[in-house]
């Protein structure tokens, strides 16, 4: 048996975003961009890997909102078109850096990459990136798992318990339509728990969910293994804590892997350097500039001149970085697993763009990370449901309230930059309950209009938009987003007060924004 | 890049964006000052964000970065206006963490304005109950505090005085006629800090000391556990 276990996850999440109305809408760029640098790149690391059959055994946690942008006809469409137009500007990028040979060949190597993402994405997956991820479960490779509906920070609406259930079903219905059976775990939005929730997930079949640090050490009862071995809440699911340790380790903003000066530099790139008329399409209205994807320059010391980007440097120091974890993730091990009965599990939980969009040789990591784990006998990489199924004597007890955002608690989407919009959110909660109290039975028309009413409540409890009022960049757009959902729902309440329906109202924003087509508005009927 | 859009717009966008960003300048300031003022602010406003972030926050914050900075816009409220007020008495209570709570209401129209009648003794407060169990009743009161509100105030930050406690809230008015509770909170459990010690399953109180024997043999035994040990044999 292994002396220790890794259990990595990637958590995938964006915010609905689709506008059908404008030809572009720069918040979509999110979606593209993850795609383009991100997911795609890690897809060809999991095959390769696949491919020289060394096992992934990856947590994989997809978002119901990302899984519905991903197989959204129209996003695809245009993701395509923002394919084109990096490789359009890839070739330019050839032509202008004639005289300059190495930045010639880097730029040469993005559009290479590009191209692969385009054949990749339309020839190999036919643009469906869900399926792919499905296939990959079906052998074993990867656990899927979800998150809340919208992504909602659970605590803050605690107080309204049919809202936080209701996120959670709309979850698990979600994510057994995309991808075929229902999730066995949670990755819990911004791992935001409070004593109480973990009913409501085990109500929902689910197996276990994953918590930050502090919620495992403040628990109960003092966890006797600290982080390094799940918690069995008295219903019987558990609850996995994060490793502060190794997260920061990896992914610290000060010295973390990602920070190191041979890496890429995600900043300096040609889309806020170069002229307006030569970008094309990467200047948006009001002459906003946005990422191109073509960035030469290594990470730039405080003072220093920037210097141009050596790949091959940099893939020596990921994997000089790949060797580093190991190392540090065996000497944890073997000091632990004298403490404990069993072989500790580490957690490292990162958000996914992390992995090439962020960090450009992120991906490179990971796959030598999962090759030398693989060659050495200590360690495992391991799922949940494999841990559980071979320790399921775990110890009682239940996290405390926490979560992974600053200071470990609500601070990020509770502050003065967001507080207000949570006033509006509960108001919504309680007409929306007033409504299914009013209509419990109905179909046809009015069913149709209470579901999008439902629909509306759901997207505007996302915690992006308050994460983004506190830290933007794109501020207005957040505000924006959380008044539109709040008074599309008011406007259906309103009429339904007065027993009227503007049906054309209805169909354009349900056509705008169309996820969740099982959405039930009874899934907030309140329970006796 | 952020200059270069904050000079397309005019003196008066640039003083309602200043005004937005609670940014005091002077009224006779010209276009260029105005400019430095706010490229100045934004780049505070950037590197406190930045200070406060952890790493998982930080990783979040680079997904959303698709601009060089932050898009410029106003009036945005227009198009999808909120309720000011719901026209009901009501407050909520939101924990934030083990020392903070945040509390929001909503005042009924006619009780504003039969404060407002009432002056000068009329008054809004909230008072903070501390309690041992679930409700507001006076065998559970361990302690209150008040906290005085003006007119216009529809939520605050309320510190939080002890840990693994219960807190509750009231919304009072004082009318010429007397006090009146308008709405009570739901009660909300301020966190435990500390980590609960359970000694009969901790096993650093009784650890396996063959395996730490054969631990110490092999390897160098880590200093918390030393420390543990230590602690164990000279109490």
């Amino acid at each position: 048996m292994s002396k220790g276990y890794i259990c990595l996850v990637l958590h995938a999440h964006l915010p609905f975003v689709r506008h059908p109305k404008y030809e572009h809408v720069l918040e979509e760029n999110w979606l593209y961009e993850a795609i383009t640098e991100t997911y795609l790149p890690l897809l060809r690391v999991f095959q390769s890997l696949i491919d020289d059959e060394i096992p992934i055994r990856i947590t994989f946690s997809v978002s119901p909102t990302l899984a519905a942008m991903l197989s959204d006809e129209l996003l695809q469409e245009r993701f395509i078109q923002f394919l084109d137009s990096q490789i359009e500007l890839g070739e330019k990028e050839i032509v202008r850096l004639a005289d300059e040979p190495e930045a010639k060949k880097l730029a040469e190597s993005y559009l290479i990459n590009y191209r692969l993402n385009k054949e990749d994405f339309v020839e190999k997956y036919k643009g469906q990136l869900g399926k792919v991820l499905k296939e990959m479960q079906k052998e074993g490779e990867l656990e899927i798992i979800t998150t809340s509906a919208t992504h909602c920070f659970l605590p803050l609406f605690k107080e309204y318990p049919r809202a936080v259930e209701a996120q959670i079903e709309t979850a698990v219905l979600s994510h057994s339509r995309s991808f075929g059976e229902a999730p066995k775990g949670m990755w819990l939005p911004e791992c935001g728990f409070y004593p109480g929730l973990e009913r409501y997930l085990k109500n929902n079949n689910l197996e276990y969910f994953f918590t930050a640090s502090n919620g495992i050490l403040h628990s109960s009862r003092k966890a006797k293994y600290g982080v390094y071995a799940p918690l069995r809440c008295p219903d019987g699911i558990h609850a996995f804590g994060i490793d502060l340790k190794t997260n920061r380790e990896v992914s610290s903003g000060i010295d973390g892997y990602p920070t190191d000066y041979s890496y890429r530099d995600f900043k300096q790139d040609v889309g806020f350097e170069l002229e307006e008329e030569y970008l094309g399409p990467f200047i948006y209205a009001n002459e906003v500039r946005g990422h191109t994807g073509y960035k030469y320059y290594s990470k730039k010391m405080d003072g220093s001149e920037s210097r141009l980007y050596k790949p091959e440097i940099a893939a020596a120091k990921a994997e000089e970085h790949a060797d580093n974890f190991i190392y540090k993730q065996l000497k944890r091990v073997n000091k632990l697993s004298a403490a404990m009965d069993r072989p500790p599990v580490t957690v490292c939980a990162f958000d996914v763009e992390m992995f090439g969009r962020w960090w450009f040789e992120g991906p490179n990591w990971l796959e030598s990370v999962l090759r030398k784990i693989h060659a050495n006998n200590s360690l495992e990489m391991i799922t949940p449901v494999t841990y559980l199924e071979r320790h399921n004597d775990n110890q009682i007890s239940i996290p405390g309230f926490s979560s992974w955002g600053n200071n470990g608690y609500a601070q990020v989407w509770l502050n003065s930059k967001n507080d207000w919009i949570y006033r509006h959110l509960h108001k919504a909660i309680e007409r929306l309950q007033e409504l299914v109290k009013r209509y419990p039975d109905e179909s046809g028309l009015k069913e149709w209009v209470l579901n999008q009413a439902a629909r509306e409540v759901l997207l505007s409890q996302a915690s992006d938009w308050p994460f983004i009022m506190k830290m933007g960049p794109t501020v207005p757009y957040a505000v924006q987003r959380v008044r539109e959902h709040l008074h599309n729902f008011t406007k259906i309440y309103e009429n339904l007060c007065q027993n009227t329906v503007n049906t054309e109202w209805v169909t354009r924003i349900e056509k705008k924004n169309n996820l969740f087509p099982d959405l039930d508005y009874r899934v907030f009927k309140k329970k006796s | 890049m952020i200059r270069k859009r904050l000079k397309h717009f005019s003196l008066d966008i640039l003083g309602s964006i200043a005004i937005e960003k609670g940014i005091k300048f002077d009224s006779a300031s010209d276009k260029d000052s105005l400019i430095e003022l706010l490229l100045e602010a934004f780049e505070e406003e950037q590197i406190e964000k930045e200070l406060d972030n952890n790493e998982s926050m930080m990783v979040k914050n680079i997904k959303y970065r698709i601009l060089e900075d932050e898009e410029l816009l106003s009036n945005i409220d227009e198009e999808y206006p909120l309720a000011e007020s719901y026209n009901e008495n009501r407050i909520n209570l939101l924990l934030r963490d083990p020392s903070w709570a945040f509390a929001y209401w909503d005042v009924k129209e006619n009780d504003i304005q039969e404060v407002r009648d009432s002056r000068p003794s009329g008054r809004l407060f909230l008072r903070v109950y501390e309690i041992k169990g679930e409700e507001v009743i006076i065998s559970q009161i361990k302690e209150f505090f008040d906290i005085p509100l003006s007119l216009k105030d529809v939520s605050w930050y309320i510190n939080l005085p002890q840990t693994g406690v219960n807190y509750c809230i009231d919304l009072i008015a004082l009318f010429r006629s007397g006090e009146k509770t308008l709405a009570r909170s739901n009660t909300i459990t301020s966190p435990e800090v500390d980590i609960v010690e359970n000694s009969k399953d901790d096993i650093f109180f009784q650890p396996d000391q063959a395996a730490f024997e054969r631990f110490r043999r092999e390897n160098e035994i880590p200093q918390r556990i030393i420390s543990v040990l230590d602690n164990q044999y000279t109490n």
